[in-house]
């Protein structure tokens, strides 16, 4: 199992190029498979700029704690921390119309829901003051 | 590693842009700026994904738009090879179209002169 990768980014987007690119060499070292590397990629991206979009004062310069971890299992588990406003992304409701075609449709609202179709569970718990957002991914190699 | 993004007028009306990379939040402006400068002279635009590698919710928005943005103004937007991972994305949303997504330009191609023709013909009855 390779260490855990453990790292802090403050509250801007800005962050997301260079971190998603250290938690892709952190996953390749694990050896993750293509599917369960994707998920986690994504799962970073959506989770975090749903934290810095609803976490945080528009101004406020804050610290949030990204986490990924490899299970005896071989499942992989990333957890983002941190000190910011309380809110439930598990509890937002699903995008509506995806029956329609493109066409008829909106065009938003599906990050969430992609994470929880291709994550085995999302979850958030607020503890102490501190948000925890977690997600777990199965790694079937392929 | 970012996004590339490259855009051709094949024939009169009909481009082919293609990305290659990672069209994600911090991207995806590229392709939509892209995409605003192409939009109004195109009939059909084929979004070339052979080399993309990553696509998150912010990049389906740009394509979801497009894709309305075109057919509100009497044209088609397309996509080909779509690499697995990236086809699963679509798979997800609900937006693997048998109209819109062909495993090649060529083919997107042929689709849209079929339809063009048709057109025509009814148009010529």
């Amino acid at each position: 199992m390779a260490e855990p990768f453990l790292t802090t980014v403050s509250n801007s987007m800005d962050e997301l190029p260079g971190l998603g690119d250290r938690l892709d060499a952190w996953l390749e070292q694990s050896g993750a498979g293509p599917t369960a590397a994707y998920a986690l990629r994504l799962a970073l991206e959506e989770l975090l700029t749903n934290r810095i979009k609803y976490g945080f004062g528009q101004y406020e310069e804050r610290r949030l704690e990204i986490c990924a971890l490899h299970l005896e299992d071989g499942s992989f588990k990333l957890t983002i921390s941190d000190d910011g406003d309380d809110f439930d992304p598990t509890a937002a409701q699903d995008p509506q119309g995806l029956d329609n075609p493109v066409s008829q449709r909106g065009i938003g609202g599906l990050g969430l829901h992609m994470v929880k179709k291709m994550c085995a569970s999302l979850e958030h718990s607020r503890k102490d003051g501190i948000n925890t957002l977690t997600v777990t991914v199965l790694d079937k190699g392929e | 590693m970012g996004l590339q993004v490259k855009a051709t007028e094949k024939k009169a009306g009909f481009f082919e842009v293609s990305v290659s990379g990672r069209l994600d939040t911090t991207t995806y402006a590229q392709l939509e700026g892209q995409l605003k400068v192409t939009l109004p002279s195109a009939n059909a635009i084929v979004l070339d994904m052979g080399l993309l590698e990553y696509i998150s919710s912010m990049g389906l928005r740009v394509i979801f738009k497009a894709t309305k943005d075109m057919k509100a103004k009497g044209g088609v937007f397309m996509m080909s090879n779509m690499q697995p991972q990236i086809k699963k994305v679509f798979e997800i949303a609900n937006a693997l179209e048998q109209d819109s997504v062909f495993l090649t330009v060529e083919e997107a191609d042929r689709y849209f002169q079929a339809m063009q023709d048709k057109v025509k013909r009814e148009q010529g009855q």
